[in-house]
């Protein structure tokens, strides 16, 4: 009370009078519309109910106790490109050089269950990561990699039970029991219809696929993700933090519902669900982010779920600093950019980290730049102080500010996509993506018109830059990928490839069985990803997106 | 009003620039439609015969650009769709813009923004 009578004081005549003699810049606002104060106040608050402590329900300053005293982050960096030896070599050389977990970055046509020789898929073979058309080249990506001994991500959707499945044979044939792998498969398919782009079937076949992978991992992969929910995608498409945020909660739960639905029980899977968020350059709202997301998961997996074991109530995430915001122009600045934001990712408590190469905006990153965007981690883990204390920025009344209005907002967003019928329904109508679009146009505009500020792409822009030798790298893998298949083909038991796909084809239609061992058994007789996707869309069909013509 | 056609080619998903194009050309004084991701050129080709646009631009992330656009370029001319304008925006490095300008009217890249864009399509059409 005291405070606040000075703070009006305050107001009233020295902040008048400094307003008066020099006005503000803008106004100042969050990037989802929430006016800033000048200062931020400490409110009264409940501390064991809004923060509480690191390890301890609600989780809002952290899953562990001792966080980053105990134990870095993962440091985790996504790559893959060309053919499955170029990515070995690349992988081989991180796994080198103090990286501790890979993550593998697929071609499009993988992840959209095409093989290298579809027609479709001219152009973009080996493009966007690497190509895999059956095990055996998931056997040349991992080889002389012992699956035991690292945790691998794998940032597949549509066709991530193929991509799992040949995991699992693969760690059979390695002789590794599957207890022991440890890893994650994203497995989030509800975002790529809102934004990343690479589903196949329609909505609830896909759901069924996912429910199918948290239901096998629960049952044998204890120490896998079985699936990573993702905001980023969301995010990089241009949404602000407060959509970033609740989107992905309103998919977790979806998830979450589906396999309650499926008979499963709450504490055998929640504990392997986790999260995948973006961290871009307004970080102090992005420390707030995290916070916020850690309470409100745990708050819906007690109260809503009536999960009992802790371990289901904590959110734990990866984060990749935001492509988003890396521009071409003078792309050294790129790697301050990364900095900032690697750094709010760690005073946000990640689990894991993916600093983006500077030259990723326009290239799969060269080794010198994957190099720097590696060190920027390990600069901030072993050179600052922000891995010294627990959630060191909890208690900044702008931190608390933030945290407490992305939650509030959240709920009240998770309350309107349900009167709206749910995540489902708001996919298939469009209105998730067009919620997004809005906020991403409003941003372009702004960009235009100069209120948004990128240093060196619409002020203090360098006309007298060097030319940048950054090229897309042209890798030619689909003439050594449509040898390899026909090879294969030739090669293997043609026949046991047909009775497997026909006993796929016959299980999909039944609704009951889950489908990851028909797929385990179709990938061992390196049925292709092709092949195996085919007999699915048979079944399912194919999802039609209807959003473009809506564009208003 | 002149009718302009934003297409997406190929499997990637990115589309945050030809959607906000698309609506930044909208609110602009233009009949614009777009495609929607993961477009073929056949897909392509029966879009434009139906809404008869003055020019098309495709949008392209992924280094498909020379690989896409002469490809597009053909087709449209053997259907006898010969005087549209074709544009190409994405994430096209400079060293490709000389050999691409063989196949399009006009490149713009990341470096553009949204009144470049619009200034082009007022001027040339």
């Amino acid at each position: 009370m005291k405070i606040q009578k000075v703070y009006k004081k305050w107001e009233k005549i020295i902040l008048a009078k400094a307003l008066k003699k020099m006005p503000e810049r803008k106004e100042f606002e969050t990037s989802w519309g929430k006016k800033q104060k000048v200062v931020n106040l400490p409110e009264e608050f409940d501390y064991l109910n809004e923060s509480g402590f690191p390890g301890k329900f609600p989780y809002t300053r952290g899953v562990q106790p001792t966080m980053y005293r105990a134990r870095f982050w993962t440091m985790r960096q996504y790559a893959g490109f060309g053919t499955s030896q170029e990515t070995n070599k690349r992988f081989k050389y991180l796994l080198k050089n103090g990286q501790n977990g890979l993550s593998v970055a697929f071609d499009l046509p993988t992840q959209i269950g095409l093989d290298s020789d579809d027609p479709q898929a001219k152009g973009e073979v080996g493009k966007v990561g690497v190509a895999v058309d059956s095990l055996q080249d998931f056997e040349e990506i991992f080889e002389d990699i012992n699956l035991g001994n690292i945790s691998t991500s794998m940032t597949i959707n549509s066709t991530a039970i193929i991509l799992l499945a040949m995991y699992i044979a693969l760690a059979e044939k390695q002789n590794i029991p599957l207890e022991k792998l440890s890893g994650t498969v994203q497995n989030d398919i509800l975002k790529e219809y809102i934004s990343r782009g690479t589903y196949i079937f329609p909505v609830k076949e896909s759901l069924r696929l996912s429910t199918d992978i948290i239901e096998y991992c629960s049952n044998n992969l204890p120490k896998f993700n079985s699936i990573s929910i993702s905001g980023y995608h969301i995010r990089e498409a241009r949404a602000n933090a407060l959509q970033e945020l609740a989107y992905t909660i309103a998919n977790g739960i979806t998830y979450v519902q589906s396999a309650l639905n499926r008979g499963l029980k709450i504490d055998k899977f929640a504990p392997r669900i986790s999260f995948f968020f973006s961290v871009n350059m307004r970080f102090l709202e992005e420390v707030a982010k995290f916070r916020a997301a850690r309470k409100i998961w745990a708050e819906i997996m007690k109260d809503r779920f009536k999960a009992k074991n802790p371990k289901s109530m904590k959110l734990r995430f990866h984060t990749q600093t935001a492509g988003s915001s890396l521009i071409t122009q003078q792309p050294l600045n790129n790697i301050t950019r990364t900095t900032i934001e690697a750094l709010a990712a760690v005073l946000g408590g990640t689990q894991s980290l993916h600093t983006n190469s500077y030259d990723e905006a326009l290239s799969i990153p060269t080794k010198e730049a994957v190099d720097i965007a590696l060190k920027t981690q390990q600069i901030i883990a072993h050179e600052t102080d922000a891995t010294h204390n627990v959630d060191p920025l909890g208690g900044s009344y702008l931190i608390e500010t933030l945290t407490k209005s992305l939650v509030k907002n959240t709920y009240k967003e998770l309350e309107n996509l349900e009167k709206r019928g749910g995540v489902i329904k708001s996919i298939r109508n469009g209105y998730i993506k067009r919620e997004i679009e809005k906020t991403a146009y409003e941003y372009y505009k702004n960009m235009n018109r100069k209120k948004e500020i990128v240093v060196g792409k619409n002020k203090f822009v360098n006309n007298r830059s060097k030319k940048s030798n950054y090229k897309i790298e042209q890798h030619n893998s689909r003439k050594k990928q449509i040898k390899k298949l026909k090879q294969l083909k030739n090669k293997r038991d043609n026949e046991q490839v047909k009775k497997t796909l026909k006993k796929l084809y016959m299980q999909a239609k039944n609704q009951n069985s889950n489908l990851l061992e028909p797929i385990i058994d179709c990938v061992k007789t390196y049925c292709t990803i092709g092949e195996i996707t085919s007999e699915l869309k048979r079944v399912f069909g194919i999802y039609k997106d209807n959003y473009s013509i809506k564009i208003k | 009003m002149k009718k302009i056609l934003i297409a997406k080619i190929g499997l990637d998903g990115h589309d945050v620039g030809a959607q906000v194009i698309t609506k930044y050309l909208k609110d602009n004084g233009f009949d614009v439609r777009y495609t929607g991701i993961r477009k073929d050129i056949n897909d392509i080709l029966k879009i434009t015969k139906e809404f008869k646009p003055d020019a098309i631009g495709v949008s392209i992330m992924t280094g498909g650009h020379l690989h896409f656009l002469p490809l597009l370029r053909k087709a449209l001319n053997k259907e006898g769709i010969d005087k549209i304008k074709l544009i190409c925006g994405g994430l096209i490095p400079k060293k490709d813009k000389k050999e691409l300008l063989k196949y399009v009217d006009a490149v713009f890249n990341n470096n553009s923004n949204l009144d470049d864009i619009l200034k082009y399509f007022k001027k040339c059409l």
